[in-house]
């Protein structure tokens, strides 16, 4: 009796557990190539030097960084060529110990010099890395090899951004030999890297593609044989390539629109997976700070008052967004102010009518008949409906404003110079997951995309201590004390919200994670693709 | 015959200077430069760095030069066959007009002989049976070509091609030399819908040289001959009234080439047209003045050469 | 003097090839329905082109919601409210094209009106006047045309920014060369004619030569030119828009509608339909009709003279 209890016992336990093994992780299987798309001819294929998200894509498994997202859970940064790290204790000494054994493409050995003439190049002074380099030159001081596979950053002070920087696709790492051969990373040949691919074909307008590289320093990967982007520019040829089933994900700018997403379900059905996610990029309305009428604060506070973030996000981005913060919650965690005490601030909170009421009185005080001004927006995108419709609210509030498109680049030229009253729509995309980006790049004095030219101490002082602060609930109060203040006063900028879009992978494609920005996730190191 | 020839010769160069001399002053009308894109489009650097990377780009790439200066050196350097380098590719733009040019001209010729095919029977219908159904027919099948703007009629096509057959051309651009099978199923496209269009004034055109010709005595000569109804048609009348739609076609390539941009870019074919369209937008300049110059030296050229056939043609001037 | 064109009507009317003399709206009424009988396509192109003239002219009235109110549900399917659907923004897509008429009428006559006028009266006063004046300015003319005209569009774009005026400026100067050199040639053919010797002979002035004689007899060239070109301009703009380049896209224009249709075309096809079909029977109809004049007026072309 207890003996076939115990067999039955066993006989159970071994089914249930075979019955979970199979439930378990599949397999991951070998061989295949990748399809999918580059929005636009990179052309010049310096990683180090450009910044257009094409040329990330075309090189991004090419090489490796020192860290880098990880592929199986993206929130989190890990070590690629850097096996670990240390910290000093006053967090301005850091030391990373590199890999042993790991091979460039081209057989030469990889050590610690090469990281050094990496971000040598990348820290120099004349040389312009509008990516990398503007995000380490303020933080970093020096780089020194310790010995062949240790390697040291000495920062300038306690720079709470550095590992997001560092783990950032543009800081990806160079050979040395290779920088000294060719002098910079511009053509083809010179793109030898550490990564799981090789570059192997790269036809201008038309293709570029990649190879398995075989002597990969993680033993076992990668699973593909391949990764082919076809560049397309037109939209309806990358969603005719979608439909035909020539491509295999999507994601990439611009992200699909819920039109195109229905379609392509209509076209594919079953085969497609279809999600929305977040492009870690925020949706801005500027006005210029030194020029009538939004030199005063009245008539920005009115604006900030009037714009209806939900309706934008609803009809233009198709419900794809998050209206109204500042910082996203599902971006960046606990640094963001919680979306409940976001959602009751003026300018926020719906119903809007005794908001837009108060806005109404705000311009009728300066301008008892209304204002007229030019509004400029770039033709890009989705940026002309968004325009609209930001037109259309405003002029409730007795702001009537005349649309001035702009050819993208002359747009940018613009905004540059200064030579606008309002913009009405412009997408900052954050290049880390680091909650002090916006700050640093729209709201600072002298910020990069501070294109209204604001100036506030406050928020200079906020963003330079939060720069610094080692300790992380010390930082994530003074981004909320930003964030309430940003949220209240009347900026230059008023943050409509964060875009999302649509994005589609084919049911085969396996183990593709999407990273916290969109420069980060098309390494395509363990994704492999089922039959 | 001699002074004409010299005389079409003498004009040639000067218009083909006047054409670089105006895209030239085009493009600098154009706001923005290179420098401001690269360091604005991403916005990272402060404002003060900014302005002095502008600077330094406009220093590196000659910009900060006057105009004219500019302009001269570019034509010193043309004319030795030397274009420059393209400020988006950082190649020679030599490089980028070899790879491109005969691509976009397989394009235009593949359009031009389908255009021809189609239309040069139509209009001989429409004008040996004028003022009948089928010369309307022809008339109103020719003119709807005209009704559509070809960008439209290009994702239309695409869109059904997708839609109802499942089936999309290919995407990569093959060489003829390298697959004529692969290269065709990508061009034969762009071709019908370009071809549809540019069809129409070319059968309104054979139709209208047809009719005067047709009129004339040596055809009526020909029929009191008692030859067959076709041979008088289509050896006689036909063939005078080639030459004018040639000299047209020579006229029309300017608009031709123009369509080209959009089919490129809708099929995604990496011509002259999709990289002229992306020269202009980073202000590239260097590679849009090479591609211009080589659309109006091919515009140019085949204007001469129609000129010059008439011009042999043309007794009065043969023998002056 | 006479002058040629009613020697020529006259003759015409004798033997049976324009409508005989009648007075008054009778008059007019005769002379229409001679020239439907004529032409029948090209009564059909010219009843397209009044209908869209009329639709312009009465868009406040026939249109029931403003080319810019974007206050409905986006992506509507056609329906008893929204005959023609709504838009990506919630427009009201039958507004829009009723609205667009206006606005591609506009566009269409005032850059052709300029762009053709310009282009006619140099060339024939060059033609006329000959010399330097002719050889310099057909070289300018042959230097414009050197560039591809979507690229001359595209450039002009660029440079001059995005407005309904800048787009009639652009078109306007796309088609200056080709009305020039195509009226130059027909200037030329009438320079030589012996009407024009026997006036220089008999002492007239240059000016009075061109107004009384040159310039009549290129009317039937230039009114063909005129609505043929409309309808180019037309579709030049549309092609402006797929590249970006057009009418700023919050105003009606047919082609930047088209252009904004062929992201939605499956699920939203009414947004490519209706503005595609208006554009087509514009085309269409300004098309037959200038054929049909063309074949009416130009002497090589009429049937029954052997």
């Amino acid at each position: 009796m207890r003996k076939s209890l115990i067999l039955s016992l066993t006989v159970f336990l071994l089914v249930g557990l075979s019955a979970s093994g199979a439930a378990a992780q599949e397999k991951p299987r070998y061989g295949g190539i990748l399809n999918w798309y580059d929005y636009a001819d990179p052309g010049r294929l310096d990683i180090h030097a450009e910044s257009p998200l094409s040329v990330q894509q075309a090189l991004a498994g090419i090489y490796s960084g020192l860290l880098h997202y990880d592929p199986d859970d993206p929130t989190k940064i890990i070590g690629d060529l850097a096996e670990s790290r240390t910290v000093s204790p006053d967090s301005k000494t850091y030391t990373f110990h590199l890999r042993k054994g790991v091979k460039w493409h081209d057989g030469q050995p990889f050590s610690a010099a090469d990281v050094k003439a990496t971000f040598d190049r990348v820290l120099n002074p004349n040389f312009q890395s509008p990516r990398c380099g503007s995000m380490l030159k303020p933080m970093v001081a020096s780089v020194e090899v310790v010995d062949a596979h240790t390697v040291q950053f000495q920062l300038k002070f306690p720079a709470a951004p550095f590992i997001s920087a560092v783990a950032s696709a543009w800081c990806r790492v160079a050979a040395k030999h290779i920088l000294e051969k060719y002098g910079d990373l511009t053509k083809p040949e010179a793109q030898i890297g550490t990564g799981p691919f090789k570059f192997k074909r790269y036809e201008r307008g038309s293709v570029i593609e990649w190879e398995k590289n075989k002597d990969y320093f993680i033993p076992g990967l990668p699973y593909l044989d391949g990764v082919k982007q076809f560049i397309l520019t037109g939209v309806p040829t990358q969603l005719a390539a979608a439909k035909a089933g020539r491509i295999m994900l999507w994601d990439t700018w611009p992200p699909m629109k819920k039109t195109q997403a229905d379609e392509l379900r209509n076209a594919r059905g079953d085969e497609v997976r279809i999600y929305q996610a977040s492009i870690n990029t925020i949706f801005l309305i500027y006005m210029h700070t030194q020029k009538p009428p939004f030199n005063n604060p009245d008539m920005r506070r009115a604006v900030n008052l009037a714009i209806d973030r939900q309706e934008l996000v609803a009809k233009t981005l198709e419900g794809a967004g998050l209206p109204c913060a500042m910082l996203d919650p599902r971006l960046v965690g606990d640094f963001a102010l919680p979306l409940l005490e976001v959602n009751k601030l003026p300018g926020c909170r719906q119903p809007k009518d005794l908001d837009i009421a108060e806005a109404k009185r705000l311009v009728e005080k300066h301008y008892p008949n209304g204002v007229d001004i030019e509004a400029a927006v770039r033709s890009v995108g989705g940026y002309i409906d968004r325009a609209q419709l930001v037109l259309a609210q405003l002029r409730k509030i007795g702001i009537r404003g005349t649309l001035k498109t702009y050819e993208s680049a002359a747009g940018f030229s613009v905004y540059g110079k200064g030579d606008f009253t309002f913009i009405s729509t412009q997408d900052r995309a954050m290049v880390t997951a680091d909650p002090g980006d916006v700050f640093a790049l729209v709201y600072a004095t002298g910020a990069g995309s501070n294109w209204g030219k604001w100036s506030d101490p406050k928020v200079d002082e906020l963003t330079e201590r939060g720069l610094k602060e080692p300790n992380v609930e010390k930082r994530k109060q003074i981004y909320h004390e930003l964030q309430r203040y940003l949220l209240t006063q009347d900026t230059t900028a008023v943050v409509a919200g964060w875009v999302e879009g649509w994005f589609f992978q084919d049911k085969r494609v396996r183990n593709y994670q999407a990273s916290p920005t969109i420069y980060d996730h098309s390494t395509f190191m363990k994704v492999w693709l089922a039959q | 015959m001699r002074k004409y020839v010299a005389r079409r010769l003498l004009l040639f160069v000067p218009t083909l200077l006047g054409a670089s001399i105006l895209i030239f002053v085009l493009m600098r009308l154009v706001p923005g430069d290179i420098a401001e894109i690269l360091v604005y489009q991403t916005g990272t650097e402060s404002s003060a760095v900014q302005q002095k990377q502008i600077q330094q780009i406009r220093d590196e790439l000659g910009l900060n030069r006057p105009v004219v200066v500019q302009y001269l050196a570019w034509l010193g350097n043309a004319l030795r066959g030397d274009f420059g380098y393209s400020y988006t590719q950082r190649r020679p733009v030599t490089d980028i007009l070899k790879e491109r040019f005969p691509r976009s001209m397989e394009l235009a010729f593949l359009t031009i002989v389908v255009a021809l095919i189609w239309a040069i029977p139509l209009g001989v219908i429409s004008a040996v049976r004028q003022n009948t159904w089928a010369d309307y027919l022809v008339r109103v099948v020719s003119i709807s070509g005209l009704s559509l703007p070809i960008f439209f009629t290009g994702v239309l096509i695409l869109y059904g091609l997708v839609r109802f057959f499942r089936y999309l051309p290919p995407l990569e651009f093959v060489a003829f030399v390298d697959s004529p099978a692969e290269n065709l199923k990508q061009l034969i496209w762009p071709t019908l819908a370009q071809a549809y269009y540019i069809s129409a004034p070319i059968t309104r055109l054979t139709r209208s040289q047809m009719l005067e010709v047709i009129r004339h005595d040596y055809v009526r000569t020909a029929r009191a001959k008692g030859l067959a109804e076709r041979a008088v048609v289509y050896r006689h009348a036909l063939g005078n009234s080639l030459l004018p739609v040639i000299t047209f076609i020579g006229w029309w390539g300017g608009r031709l080439l123009g369509g080209i941009v959009i089919m490129e870019i809708i099929f995604a074919i990496p011509g002259m047209g999709t990289a002229l369209v992306q020269a202009v937008s980073y202000r590239d300049y260097p590679t849009v003045q090479a591609i211009i110059f080589v659309m109006a030296l091919v515009y140019l050229t085949i204007n001469l050469f129609v000129d010059l056939m008439y011009g042999w043609l043309d007794p009065r001037i043969r023998y002056a | 003097m006479a002058n040629r064109v009613e020697l020529a009507v006259g003759m015409a009317r004798e033997a049976g090839i324009a409508p005989a003399r009648v007075g008054g709206a009778q008059g007019v009424l005769h002379a229409l329905g001679w020239f439907a009988g004529r032409q029948p396509l090209g009564a059909i192109g010219g009843l397209i082109v009044l209908a869209l003239i009329a639709t312009a002219i009465f868009a406040p009235q026939l249109a029931p919601h403003g080319a810019k109110d974007a206050a409905f549900t986006q992506y509507l399917p056609p329906s008893a409210e929204f005959p023609m659907g709504t838009d990506q923004l919630g427009r009201d897509v039958l507004s829009r094209v009723v609205w667009g008429a206006r606005l591609s009428l506009y566009v269409g006559v005032v850059s052709v009106a300029f762009g053709i006028t310009l282009g006619a009266l140099w060339g024939i006063v060059t033609a006329y006047f000959g010399g330097v004046a002719d050889g310099a300015s057909q070289r300018v003319v042959d230097v414009v045309m050197a560039l591809p005209p979507v690229v001359l569009a595209l450039s002009l774009m660029a440079a001059l920014g995005q407005s309904v005026n800048n787009v009639i400026f652009a078109l306007a100067i796309l088609l200056t060369p080709t009305a020039a050199r195509t009226l130059r040639s027909v200037a030329l053919s009438i320079k030589e004619t012996p009407y024009v010797e026997a006036a220089r002979a008999a002492g007239c002035s240059h000016w009075r030569i061109i107004f009384r004689h040159v310039l009549p007899n290129t009317l039937a060239t230039y009114i063909v030119l005129f609505t043929v070109n409309i309808a180019y301009a037309i579709v030049v703009e549309a092609a402006l828009s797929f590249l970006g380049l057009g009418a700023p896209p919050d105003e009606p224009s047919w082609g930047g509608m088209l252009t904004a249709g062929t992201q939605a075309m499956e699920t939203a096809p009414w947004m490519i339909f209706f503005p595609g079909l208006a554009i087509s029977l514009t085309v269409f109809g300004l098309n037959l009709l200038g054929d049909a004049i063309r074949d009416l007026t130009d002497p090589r072309l009429r049937g029954g003279l052997g």
